[in-house]
């Protein structure tokens, strides 16, 4: 336990130093974090599932990927998944500092949001 | 069909981006990029309902183009370690100062450990680049530059046309017309010539200006720089009020403070200066031909009184200002309508007449702009021939520098760095080159408008300006980015590891001496069609040197006078003076024979009227017309013009008697016909009136509006029956003509105190003046067409040098196998000239295609004439042999042993 929290301890400031997260690599991690995607994959997941509100146009998605890559927040699979035939595609798939950090940007949104929630009863109530 | 061009058009735009991006990741992700690229481009291709297309491709490619700075960013940061960085390199201007001056002194530092490369690229940029600033000031002081005058799109000339002449002059009764009546002008105004001796403290000067209506310099919108401008009253009495130019006021008032309100002695005339315009470029008079004269000289306006005195004398030039908003076309359309009202109610006068609109800036510029734009096309080819010239040095120098560029890239140096080097490199070469040529453009600048014809208006204000400037600065930035591009693209395949191993041959020299020798080819062409071109002028302007103009030039001196009627009252004086004057300077030493003439053998007055007795009139709508002279007796024997008919006229006309007339050969052959014209009677239009005049003589043709122009018809008057107020003497000399002028300047100063003579010229500067244009473009055109052919074959030297150092292993090899000096010697002089042969072929072809253009130029030359391009390719072929020979002699002298040790 006492090591586990020390590892957690080394990563914050690694982990801060990315957050506020980016939109783009928000998404990518978000994307990443379900399965393990070629690039036109994340692209089409990301624009199905804001419904074309946000579209990550080629050249952004793969210079976001190489940053996402050399941060250690993404890997290169080293196999492609068995059912797909595209074998030229490279695949990715989230790392555990991936994961954490698109953790703590959650827990940051969801404090801010909570924020903007408490202040709003705040206002209601002396309305 | 649009979508799939546009979706082409994208991919390929998107594919030259990614080019740009770090070598790293174009690896890994470049091929991914474009396929996802082309999937989405597709999908989008046939989804319907979607917002336009174009917006979605080009949204993909700003997305590509961001992209690739974000990454070249980041990867130079991954480059150089933190340490190394300046600091704040990338963020401040300071940084990027300090970048910037790093690669340029790294690139002073590589020019200058080659200088014999660096002087040869900056001197030939130099030449280009100077010759372009100088013809570029020349084409925009006399072709680009607007009028100073407010407005001046909105001015236009008017001119007179018949049917027996396309232009000519304009009456009194014309421009009253107009003014009056033509809707399309806010103001019509009327100028002519007008010539006055002024008297100065250093003794009577002629003075010329320009007699002016009212609203004159309202149409050019001049304002009195001092003093005013003239009022109706100016125009009561005989007009004596004057408006004089700063020149003027410089020359003949020295400069005084108040010369407004000084009283001066025109013609023996007191007029008053009542105002001083700034000096500009004012149409003056209008030549017989319908041609602006433009006068920057010292130069006086006064009223133009009693215009009705001769209402009908087309002497005139007019001057008219476009109503806003109306258009050249819309005036035109009104013109069209008032000439036909003319037409009808006048056919006395205005049988055939058509009025003529020339916008003011065509008619000042008149037929030089295609001259000068010729020039400058020229010019540009110079510059094409010294860009390739230096690229293919820059090619040469990319073969020795392989191996350092090879380190550098093995450094991680990326291309963009690269590019800033050799961009800085270029720069530094053009920016030498640039500020060399301007220099000597300073210097040419000067000196052209002094070999320029007379007829190119305003070449004085020819100057190194702005506009002028810019154009350098433009070129020269467009040469370096040419010249940093090459090495770039010559190295985009290069391997650092191929090009640093021990001994490495160099990647691709053959496709770099196939590419070398293209250009070579393409130099070659240019300057053959510049040496064809300038081949085509020289001979024109020889042909037009060696037609014969109808007398004898030589030496003689012609001196212009102009007389007022205030100094000769009546005629008899003037006749006496002319007597007295024509005798005393006959006896002058060195002088052969004397004699006088209204308007000297190559000025071309206008037509007159002419009336045959006896013959029918020639049917509606033709008149028949001549040109005129006033001559004195001897003047065909001074002039050498031979007598062919009769004889001429030989002192003992008188005013009472018969009068004489003497017509030269177009004359008989155009209005007589096969008919004897001794005895036939002429009836002529004179200052006094109309009268009838017997042909005495008949004389041979004079080409007095130069060579170009054939012979017209013209008649000769006796001096002694109808004396002129203007007469040019001239005087047949035995030694060199302008040795006379002192004495004959004292002559006149002792027989007339108050007479002013204008500069004296002789016949054959004179002469020389009439073909000052083609000496022009073929003198300047020659000297681009000579720097053409020197670059070219400088460039073509280099080449074959550069073949036999490449080829020196290969050349050993033969000898040693038992090649003789002979045969390796033509081997290596074909090979060198082979380029130079293929651009002759190509040259040859488009000076055929673009000599059509010039044909309007020359002057009884084809500009297919094959002893010009039968010449100009021997020349090119000998001097191409020339440099290529002196490299293969090298090659032939050889030695085979020492070059198979050094392979060792």
């Amino acid at each position: 336990m006492t090591e586990k929290r020390t590892e957690a301890h080394e990563k914050r400031p690694k982990l801060e130093r990315h957050l506020p997260l980016k939109a783009n690599w928000f998404h990518i991690l978000l994307s990443l974090a379900e399965e393990e995607r070629h690039g036109y994959a994340v692209m089409q997941e990301v624009l199905q599932r804001t419904g074309g509100e946000v579209r990550l146009w080629p050249a952004t998605l793969y210079g976001s990927m190489r940053q996402l890559q050399d941060a250690g927040l993404i890997e290169e699979c080293q196999d492609a998944p068995a059912e797909d035939d595209d074998s030229r595609r490279r695949y990715f798939r989230i790392s555990a500092l991936g994961r954490d950090l698109l953790d703590a940007e959650a827990e940051r949104l969801r404090s801010l949001a909570d924020m903007v929630r408490s202040r709003n009863l705040r206002s209601q109530a002396q309305s | 069909m649009m979508k799939k061009w546009l979706q082409a058009l994208t991919l390929t735009l998107c594919r030259f981006l990614i080019k740009g991006y770090p070598a790293f990741f174009r690896r890994q992700a470049g091929k991914e990029m474009v396929r996802d690229m082309k999937l989405l481009l597709e999908e989008q291709r046939f989804r319907r309902g979607t917002p336009s297309y174009g917006a979605f491709c080009l949204a993909l490619l700003a997305d590509t183009a961001a992209q690739l700075l974000v990454q070249r960013r980041q990867s130079r940061r991954e480059v150089l370690p933190s340490a190394k960085r300046p600091q704040g390199r990338r963020r401040t201007l300071g940084g990027n100062m300090q970048s910037l001056w790093f690669d340029f002194r790294i690139a002073l530092r590589a020019l200058l450990r080659r200088p014999g490369f660096s002087l040869v690229a900056v001197l030939t940029l130099a030449l280009a680049l100077g010759a372009n600033t100088t013809l570029f000031s020349l084409v925009h002081a006399v072709l680009l530059k607007p009028l100073p005058y407010e407005d001046p799109d909105r001015l236009v000339a008017l001119w007179d046309s018949a049917d027996y002449e396309d232009k000519f002059r304009v009456s009194p009764f014309n421009f009253a017309f107009w003014r009056d009546n033509a809707d399309s002008f806010q103001d019509v105004a009327l100028y002519g010539y007008a010539g006055y001796t002024l008297q100065t403290d250093e003794g009577p000067v002629l003075f010329y200006g320009s007699r002016v209506s009212l609203d004159f310099f309202d149409v050019l919108g001049v304002e009195a720089q001092q003093g005013h401008l003239f009022s109706p009253d100016d125009y009561q009495g005989q007009g004596s009020s004057v408006i004089i130019n700063p020149a003027a006021w410089r020359t003949y008032f020295g400069g005084q403070e108040s010369v407004v309100g000084q009283v001066i002695n025109l013609d023996g005339q007191p007029h008053e200066i009542i105002g001083m315009v700034p000096d500009r470029l004012y149409p003056l008079s209008a030549w017989a031909s319908g041609r602006l004269e433009f006068g920057a000289q010292p130069r006086f306006w006064k009223p133009a009184v009693n215009l009705d005195t001769h209402a009908q004398a087309h002497v005139y030039g007019v001057l008219a200002r476009l109503e806003e908003g109306v258009s050249l076309s819309q005036a035109e359309e009104e013109l069209r309508r008032l000439d036909a009202s003319l037409r009808q109610d006048r056919p006395d006068t205005h049988r055939s007449h058509r009025t003529v609109m020339v916008p003011l800036n065509e008619e000042a510029v008149g037929r030089v702009d295609q001259t000068l734009w010729m020039l400058f096309g020229a010019v540009g080819c110079v510059l094409l021939i010294a860009c390739v010239n230096v690229a293919n040095l820059i090619l040469v120098r990319i073969q020795a520098r392989q191996s350092e560029m090879a380190l550098r890239q093995a450094l991680g140096a990326g291309r963009f760095e690269m590019l800033r080097q050799f961009l800085a490199e270029a720069l530094l070469l053009g920016t030498a080159g640039a500020l060399l040529g301007t220099l000597g453009a300073v210097w040419a600048v000067r000196l052209l408008p002094t070999l320029a014809p007379a007829e190119i208006p305003r070449l004085d204000e020819a100057a190194l300006n702005l506009p002028t400037l810019a154009v350098t600065l433009g070129l020269c930035l467009l040469t370096a980015a040419i010249f940093a591009c090459i090495p770039l693209w010559r190295t985009r395949r290069s391997s650092p590891a191929q090009a640093l191993r021990p001994g490495g041959r160099s990647t691709d020299s053959a496709s770099g001496h196939r590419l070398r020798g293209f250009l070579v080819a393409a130099e070659t062409a240019l300057a053959v069609v510049l040496v064809i071109g300038a081949g085509l002028f020289l001979r024109s302007f020889q042909e037009l040197r060696s037609v014969d103009p109808g007398f004898e030039p030589g030496q003689v001196l012609v001196v212009e006078m102009s007389h007022s009627q205030q100094q000769f009252e009546t005629h008899q004086p003037l006749r006496d003076f002319y007597g007295q004057l024509l005798e005393e300077s006959a006896a002058l030493p060195g002088v052969d024979s004397a004699a006088a003439s209204y308007d000297h053998p190559l000025e071309s007055n206008w037509f007159q009227g002419i009336e045959l007795i006896g013959y029918p009139e020639l049917p509606s709508g033709e008149s028949r017309t001549a040109l005129y002279r006033t001559v004195t007796a001897g003047y065909f024997e001074t002039m050498g013009i031979p007598v062919l008919e009769g004889h001429v006229f030989d002192g003992s006309e008188t005013p009472e008697g018969a009068k004489q007339v003497i017509i030269n050969q177009s004359f008989a052959r155009r209005w007589l016909g096969a008919d004897d014209p001794l005895g036939k009677t002429l009836r002529l239009f004179t200052m006094d009136g109309p009268g009838e005049f017997e042909i005495i003589g008949v004389v041979g043709d004079v080409r007095f509006s130069g060579p170009r122009q054939p012979s017209e018809p013209a008649y000769y008057l006796s001096f002694q029956q109808t004396p002129q107020y203007r007469m040019n003497l001239v005087l047949r000399s035995q030694g060199p003509a302008r040795r006379l002028l002192p004495q004959v300047r004292n002559l006149i100063e002792r027989l007339a105190p108050s007479q002013a003579i204008a500069e004296a010229s002789t016949i054959d500067e004179i002469l020389f003046s009439t073909v000052a244009d083609s000496h022009f473009s073929s003198l300047v055109l020659g000297f681009f067409a000579l720097s053409a052919l020197l670059l070219a074959l400088v460039g073509l030297w280099g080449v074959s040098s550069d073949l036999v150092h490449a080829r020196r292993s290969e050349i050993g090899l033969r000898m040693a196998l038992g090649a003789g000096r002979a045969g390796v010697f033509g081997l290596m002089t074909r090979r060198g000239m082979a380029p130079a042969a293929l651009g002759a072929l190509i040259g040859l072809a488009a000076a055929a295609i673009l000599s059509r253009w010039v044909a309007g130029m020359l002057f009884q030359v084809s500009p297919l004439d094959p002893w010009t391009y039968l010449l100009v390719c021997l020349l090119l072929l000998s001097t191409a042999f020339a440099a290529a020979a002196l490299p293969a002699r090298r090659a032939s002298r050889t030695d085979p042993l020492q070059v198979l040790r050094e392979q060792d």
